[in-house]
């Protein structure tokens, strides 16, 4: 299974971004190889229009299962539900690592 | 002005800065003349001409914007479509695309771009227009529903209602983005509603640049003069512009516009005013689209 995670920085200790359409970067976290990538969003970030569509359609492109992020739009959260990604809220100012440790103890509520 | 009756110009007021008088200066004009004249109000975000002008309704459209409505059974997901829209309003990954219905520009880029032809014409209620009468003065307004991204599809509507039997006056949108260039486009003059403010000049200075790219005419009126410390026709010596009409900083003209009244219709002082910018405008006009042939 696949997490995403928005972040500021590229590290498991990097804190969560709180932005999701203009979030830095984005950690995806594969559940079974306990491995990860991270994928830059300078260009969606950078948009002057669509920011969310656009960085929800490069997740949902990558095959992710779950999305944990502080903040998600109306119609970026659409889009997840239309892909089946099932969206968390975290909360602000965690590291990415808190934030997969609190879903995998199931201390998270869907967004 | 001998030629009355057949004038058909189009004069757009716009500001940069909001608040300095576009609707109050428009509108006064308007008043004061006695041929017929259409105006536009094209601030369909906060359209208030209506207010001043109290005609009845006397008709009322629904506007309408393409969308694109995508058959499933011919899409196959390529997403040609999405990597065109200049405004983000689709995505896709593999499956038909989904749309943002209120982030389309109604641009029909998806539906030309598409190779398989699966886009056809849908369309959505963006907003309304409202026509009044009141006197000489014929009144369309513009307004965008709540929500809508660009107030622009709206004004282009409103543009194709001009008539060019009579003179047409744009009361223009504040700023100098998007919504005023649609609202100025093809104007044969832009009369530039100033105060001498530091925000009020900086905006200007904006406007200035704006209508000289797109090689429109322009005048300005100084608004409430007295009102700051900026000096206007020592600012508009190095542009080349008319300083058109000064207009004192008066509680009067507050008190009427706080009741919705014109100025022109309860003071003889203000009507003469307008009568003397009304006819420096009309030659102001006549001159530049006589210097144009």
């Amino acid at each position: 299974m696949k997490i995403a995670i928005p972040s500021l920085g590229s590290e498991l200790s990097s804190p969560v971004d709180n932005k999701l359409g203009r979030a830095e970067n984005f950690v995806i976290y594969d559940t079974l190889s306990k491995s990860y990538e991270v994928l830059e969003n300078s260009e969606n970030k950078s948009l002057s229009q669509g920011a969310g569509t656009k960085t929800a359609e490069m997740i949902i492109r990558k095959k992710v299962n779950v999305l944990l992020a502080n903040n998600v739009g109306p119609k970026a959260l659409k889009a997840f539900e239309l892909a089946n990604i099932k969206v968390f809220s975290v909360p602000e100012g965690i590291s990415v690592e808190k934030a997969l440790n609190l879903y995998n103890e199931g201390k998270l509520s869907l967004s | 002005m001998n030629k009355g009756e057949k004038d058909n110009f189009v004069v757009v007021f716009a500001s940069g800065k909001g608040g300095t008088g576009k609707t109050f200066v428009a509108l006064n004009t308007a008043k004061v003349l006695s041929q017929k004249i259409t105006v536009l109000d094209c601030d369909v975000e906060e359209p208030n001409c209506h207010i001043f002008i109290k005609g009845d309704l006397i008709e009322k459209t629904e506007t309408t914007l393409f969308i694109p409505f995508v058959n499933k059974e011919q899409c196959n997901g390529c997403g040609e479509c999405a990597r065109f829209c200049e405004k983000k309003a689709l995505i896709c990954w593999g499956v038909p695309p989904i749309l943002f219905p209120e982030m389309c520009s109604g641009c029909e880029g998806c539906k030309m771009v598409c190779p398989l032809n699966a886009i056809v014409d849908s369309e959505r209620v963006v907003g309304r227009i409202e026509i009044r009468q009141n006197g000489n003065i014929h009144l369309i307004s513009g307004i965008m529903n709540i929500g809508q991204e660009s107030p622009v599809p709206i004004i282009r509507t409103l543009k194709r209602m001009i008539s060019r039997d009579n003179i047409s006056f744009i009361d223009a949108p504040p700023g100098s983005s998007c919504s005023v260039v649609a609202s100025i486009l093809k104007a044969d003059y832009v009369v530039l509603v100033a105060e001498e403010t530091p925000f009020g000049l900086s905006d200007l200075n904006l406007m200035i640049a704006l209508s000289k790219k797109m090689g429109i005419p322009a005048g300005v009126v100084n608004n409430r003069k007295g009102i700051g410390r900026e000096n206007l026709s020592e600012f508009l010596k190095e542009f080349g512009i008319p300083l058109l009409c000064e207009i004192p900083y008066d509680k009067n003209i507050f008190n009427a516009y706080s009741k919705g009244e014109l100025i022109v219709d309860i003071s003889l002082k203000y009507n003469s005013l307008f009568r003397d910018f009304a006819l420096r405008l009309f030659n102001e006009v006549e001159k530049r689209k006589n210097g144009k042939r």
